[in-house]
């Protein structure tokens, strides 16, 4: 029998199957799924998240059938005390909900009979429509009653939003039923709290390629590692070689640790040939110069036309590529990113495609860094892999000058010196020598060490500069006032509170030049611990503003906006232009109010200048903040680490060391230098930093860098002599990853194409641009998008004042107006939809203020059963929703808030969490704040239907109607006309429509447009009565209404009206 | 402890792609993907899992097929009303049709036939991929196929002639 092939090309089509099937067999293989479908499935099949082993399920079996049991009496209960969706038969498959309408004037009746033509199943949320009167575009005149859009609301929630409605109906019940709802729920699994930081369970010390699958890796045979050195900058070249022990062809991924700071700037994979089963041909060394006479090791383009594809295969090579954008040919598999480029061990990974059986695979990858110098030494680092290797071989190359004093280790050998250039040479077989490949040098200047190189057209130059910051000798400090801003919101972990404000108390106690300090809680909403004004830092002083923070009950959302507020325009008296010193103490990610980072600090230094002094620090091992506080930190105070409380003394003086302020980096003399870039937009150094400058140059030449900054109120200039060369390779590319890193921190889309730009010229993989694999890359390089026409440094300036900047009207109405390009997928909606933001009012432009008075929620004042719920279950929803309510009751209307917001940041990344938060904070009269936690969630996801719906619904009531029809319009234009629950929404819609008609404050513009929507979309002007019933996605309270043909409410039978049912203007 | 990210990065679309050809309609899919990954999450809870590829594969063609099988006489509202700009929109319909009935004859197939029906013609897989999916030997993958050709061949043959 011949060998079967199962590669597509090899592939017969069928011949068993009769002509028929075997078309359509074809048309449904080919039949591509749709790819917002599956990115939709494969994020909710990732919320899923890792779960955690619990063996003891595996030998309680009596737990499942105790289980099965209160399952079955839950069904019991809810069909004898349920609503009308629970009472329906169940016939349809579970899971799902949707909007149902029933057409026939006159006919309200819920029978079981008609009910359960079109019920969805036993469904928390969903709208139920009972419509009489024509629905629209649906059904044939005389039709009883159809349906429209049955399906698509189930993928809108997640399991514990079921579990939360159960819980709803069940208050209902009487108190033994309840109790026996309780016992079964208590079994439902609870959302996985995302965390903090997020550790391979397994450390990558090399590459690997695993299998799709089962995860089996193919077998690493031989490395080979080329390092070559200049200035700060090395590059490692790696050629590795894996073999495929399988008989079948297998797809895999492919995955790299990269060191701290490394960027990948090449990949190429050869997928083996049948002609090299057992690799007796193994390609050419990349450890080895190309040609005899040359000395230099092969760049990594040099090391691939090296390999021979006859033995190795055809190559597919990476290509920098637009992320999201798929490569196009079929056999490339997608893209390679490295999933936090510049950070500490970043994974270098992605889908390698098809490797054939029994094949050797030949990878080439490189990466580039800048190199770490410590005790005036460079130090370069290579781990080498945890097993022996049949081969393996390093060799690192560097400038002659670094000859002196300089070591590779493990293993002996001098370097070999020639050209110009030292190479130190390493081979091991069947061995495995160490740890990993470690060399040292002293650079002939520790201030500076720089390499440049030409590139394309352009000369570049990257240079590390360590000035000489003098110490402040009897200077007065930077600033005898102190602000300690505390973060108490409940993604904060106690312990981590605790050593902050023993942090607190170390550096008041430790720095006399503090002569008053006060310190600023925020979560949702900021409040000073003392509001009269500053504390004096004397004993007393402290232990009063320490008392005060015992108690504390960590909750809300992490808003620093707000605290920046209050900082900036504090409650009591402060002299204008006043230097205070910032110690923010806080670990959470921004949640809430302003957070994207760029934008915060760009207004905050526009506002405040030069006379906040930001000090940051680590208190865990998270560093969701690594760019926040960078950004606070460029001009002056720093970034200090305290994860344990053995660092507190050594963290609580860091604050203390003198730092010089730069104000200018340039060139003096010499080639023209443009595009002058400082990495991190750096604008202070302290004793033993680094500044990394990069530029390009006209033409080669000696040249001097010069620093201008302060140190105190001293001026201070220090100069840099460096040479512009043609000869290196690594300037270049060091340039445009500083390029791109710094277009990209400023978080602002418009930069993203000069962005992308760049990266495809360097080949720099970042968050906007992957690697995509290519069999024949020409086809991709030949046309790079074209670089940015700018001046970088006016770019980057311009970008970073305009940040700062509060927008103007007219440019939200523009951004307002581009949004819709990422929401909306059809171009005439998308036009009608810009006519409807042309004519918005200008109040209407902006989502409105939403400051809730700040303050500290204290053991004492919140509900014991609240604490212990948390205690037992930080993430557990219904205590918060409970205690929310309780504070409400009590007239505590912001605390309420505030509780509530707790639980969007404890559940960050779940939509659904957002919703019911957001509806509740519209329930506590709060929809302002609502709009803002909403708005982030269309954000996040521009094309979730459900997202706008709530939005529109929060803006309305916040009191912006025009606005919210926008967002309604978005909402409809994305579920199309036989989508889920676009009825619903549909009919919120014109509610809204009637209603803002109604009261006659619209101006002239958009009454006209709200009057033509509602001409559009009302179809039910001659019914005598409207029911409709909603039972919202999230908060899963039932609301029941019954209007007159006017919109006015005239009736809410059915359940009783729940708390959060009862929204002004809504429900019954 | 399970990667969770990485299983579902590596098989989402495998297992997406499976439903979606058994199914051809993509809220369906989904709710079936959903109900995969939730089963094959629960799973993993209490035994080890060898072979994700595998599970997820047959988990995924089986609730796909559940769901062929509960469909009855729900058209997906996919294709209804979208307008085509193929050359021959009659053609189109015809074809569109004869897949519709081929997946309402694999919904009336016994389960492992229609499951091992779908894992061959659909998803490409060789009898031994197919038995060690389906934990069978490959000797009862080539009985279960040659008896779905047979019955689906009758099937679509009785619906040619009802019409």
């Amino acid at each position: 029998m011949a060998d079967k092939s199962h590669l597509p090309d090899d592939r017969t089509p069928w011949p068993e199957l009769g002509d028929l099937v075997r078309a359509s067999v074809e048309r449904i293989r080919h039949s591509p799924p749709p790819p917002e479908s599956l990115s939709r499935a494969l994020e909710r099949a990732r919320r899923l998240g890792s779960p955690r082993p619990r063996p003891w399920l595996a030998r309680r079996a009596s737990l499942f059938a105790a289980s099965a049991v209160a399952a079955s009496l839950l069904v019991g209960l809810g069909l004898r005390y349920g609503p009308n969706p629970f009472a329906a038969p169940l016939d349809v498959p579970s899971g799902r909900g949707g909007d149902l309408a029933l057409m026939g004037p006159g006919d309200l009746r819920l029978s079981s009979d008609t009910y359960g033509q079109f019920s969805p199943a036993p469904v928390p949320g969903g709208t139920l429509m009972l419509v009489p009167g024509r629905v629209a575009n649906a059904g044939a005149p005389g039709d009883d009653y159809l349906t429209i859009g049955v399906a698509q609301v189930g993928s809108h929630w997640g399991a514990w939003e079921q579990v939360r409605a159960l819980r709803e109906v069940s208050r209902a019940m009487p108190q033994a039923d309840r109790k026996a709802v309780e016992a079964y729920l208590r079994h439902q699994a609870r959302p996985a709290r995302r965390p903090a930081w997020v550790k391979d369970g397994r450390p990558l010390r090399q590459a690997r390629i695993a299998q799709d699958g089962d995860g089996r890796e193919l077998l690493l045979e031989g490395v080979k590692v080329a390092v070559r050195i200049e200035g700060p900058r090395a590059r490692t070249l790696v050629q590795q070689v894996f073999y495929n022990p399988d008989d079948r062809p297998l797809t895999g991924t492919f995955e790299m640790a990269v060191p701290d700071g490394g960027s990948p700037s090449y990949f190429a994979l050869f997928p083996g040939n049948k002609t090299n089963t057992e690799g007796a041909t193994w390609p050419k060394d990349v450890t080895r110069s190309p040609a005899p006479a040359r000395v230099a090791l092969p760049t990594p383009e040099e090391a691939m036309k090296q390999v021979d594809p006859s033995c190795w295969g055809r190559p597919r090579v990476g290509c920098i590529v637009p992320v999201p954008a798929a490569p196009e040919e079929p056999a490339d598999p997608g893209p390679l990113a490295a999933d936090s480029p510049g950070r500490a061990r970043a994974t270098f990974r992605g889908p390698v495609g098809t490797i054939l059986p029994r094949a050797h695979v030949c990878v080439l990858v490189a990466y580039e860094e800048t190199l770490p110098f410590h005790d005036g030494r460079l130090v370069y680092r290579y781990p080498l892999p945890e097993t022996k290797l049949y081969d393996l071989a390093v060799v690192v190359q560097a400038d002659a000058a670094l000859a002196p004093g300089a070591r590779l280790s493990p293993g002996e050998g001098e370097g070999q010196t020639a050209d110009g250039l030292v190479t130190y040479r390493r081979a091991w077989k069947n061995a495995r020598p160490g740890e990993e490949v470690v060399f040292t040098a002293i650079p002939p200047s520790p201030a500076v060490q720089a390499t440049s190189c030409k590139h394309g057209d352009g000369r570049y130059l990257v240079a590390r500069l360590r000035p000489d910051v003098p110490a402040a000798l009897g200077e007065a400090p930077f600033a005898r006032h102190a602000v300690f801003l505390l973060d108490t919101s409940a993604g904060e972990n106690a312990a981590r509170v605790d050593r902050a404000v023993q942090l607190m108390r170390r550096v008041l106690e430790t720095d006399a030049s503090i002569a008053q300090f006060n310190v600023l809680t925020f979560s949702t909403g900021a409040a000073w611990l003392e509001p009269g004004g500053w504390l004096p830092n004397t004993q007393a002083g402290r232990d009063a503003a320490l008392s005060r923070l015992d108690g504390v009950v960590l909750e809300g959302a992490t808003d620093l906006s707000a605290a920046v507020e209050k900082l900036l325009a504090p409650a009591f008296a402060v002299p204008a232009g006043l230097p205070m010193h910032c110690f923010l103490l806080s670990e959470g990610r921004l949640s809430a109010g302003e957070t994207d980072g760029p934008s915060l600090v760009a207004r905050l230094e526009a506002r405040a200048g030069s006379r906040l002094r930001w000090h940051c620090y680590q208190l865990g091992l998270g560093d969701e903040n690594a760019d926040l506080f960078a950004l606070l930190t460029r001009a002056g105070g720093g970034v200090y680490r305290c994860p344990s409380e053995k660092d507190v003394p050594a963290a609580a003086q860091a604050h203390r060391r003198p730092s010089l302020r730069i104000d200018r980096v340039a060139f003096e003399g010499g080639p023209e230098a443009t595009d002058v870039l400082v990495s991190g937009r750096r604008a202070a150094v302290y004793p033993g930093g680094d500044l990394v400058v990069a530029a390009q140059l006209s033409r080669a030449g000696p040249t001097t860098l010069v620093v201008e900054g302060h140190a105190g109120d001293r001026k201070v200039t220090q100069r840099f002599p460096v040479e512009v060369r043609d000869d290196g390779q690594l300037a270049g590319r060091a340039w445009g990853e500083l390029a791109v890193s710094s277009l990209l921190a400023l978080n602002d889309p418009r930069l993203e194409p000069a962005a992308v730009a760049i990266a495809s010229r360097f080949r720099v993989a970042s968050r906007a641009t992957a690697f995509g694999l290519f069999a024949d890359p020409r086809r991709w390089e030949a046309e790079p998008p074209p670089p940015p026409g700018h001046d970088l440094e006016a770019l980057l300036d311009g970008a970073w004042k305009a940040l700062g900047r509060e927008a103007t009207p007219q440019q939200r109405r523009d951004w307002l107006a581009a949004q819709l390009g990422h929401w909306v997928p059809l171009d005439a909606v998308r036009r009608d939809l810009r006519g409807l933001v042309a004519m918005l009012p200008e109040r209407e432009l902006k989502l409105p203020a939403a400051r809730l008075q700040g303050g500290l929620t204290r053991r004492a004042g919140a509900d014991p059963a609240y604490l212990a719920a948390r205690r037992q279950d930080r993430v557990a929803i219904d205590p918060v929703l409970d205690e929310a309510r309780r504070r409400l009751a009590a007239g505590e209307a912001d605390a309420a808030a505030r509780v509530l917001c707790g639980l969007a940041e404890e559940h960050a990344g779940n939509p659904d969490v957002a919703r019911l938060v957001a509806y509740h904070l519209v329930a506590t009269g709060r929809a302002a704040l609502a709009t803002h936690l909403l708005a982030d969630q269309v954000e996040q996801r521009p094309h979730d239907p459900a997202a706008h719906r709530a939005l529109a619904v929060a803006l309305d009531e916040a009191g912006l109607p025009g606005r919210a029809a926008l967002h309604f319009e978005v909402a409809l234009a994305l579920l199309g006309p036989r989508g889920g629950w676009v009825a619903g929404a549909r009919e919120e819609f014109v509610f809204l429509l009637r209603r803002r008609l109604r009261d006659g404050q619209l101006p002239e513009g958009l009454r006209r447009y709200f009057d033509e929507q509602l001409a559009r979309l009302d179809r039910h002007d001659k019914a005598p009565l409207q029911v409709s019933m909603t039972w919202n996605a999230t908060a899963s309270d039932v609301a029941l209404r019954v209007t007159d043909a006017a919109g006015k409410a005239v009736q809410a039978p059915g359940r009783k009206p729940t708390w959060s049912a009862s929204w002004p203007g809504r429900g019954g | 402890m399970t990667d969770w990210d990485r299983i579902v990065r590596e098989h989402g679309s495998v297992v997406f792609a499976t439903a979606w050809r058994i199914l051809g309609h993509a809220a369906d899919t989904e709710d079936v993907m959903q109900e995969v990954f939730l089963q094959a999450h629960q799973m993993q809870l209490t035994q080890e899992v060898r072979c994700w590829e595998a599970l997820l594969r047959r988990l995924a063609a089986c609730r796909a097929l559940d769901r062929l099988r509960q469909r009855r006489r729900v058209v997906p509202l996919e294709g209804l009303s979208i307008p085509t700009t193929a050359d021959d929109p009659e053609a189109l319909a015809v074809e569109r049709e004869l897949d519709a009935r081929l997946r309402q004859a694999l919904g009336q197939l016994p389960r492992r036939e229609a499951t091992v029906f779908c894992l061959r013609y659909f998803d490409d897989l060789s009898y031994e991929q197919i038995a060690e999916t389906l934990q069978i030997s490959p000797g009862a993958v080539a009985t279960a196929l040659h008896k779905a050709r047979a019955r689906l061949e009758t099937l679509l043959l009785e619906a040619a002639q009802e019409k």
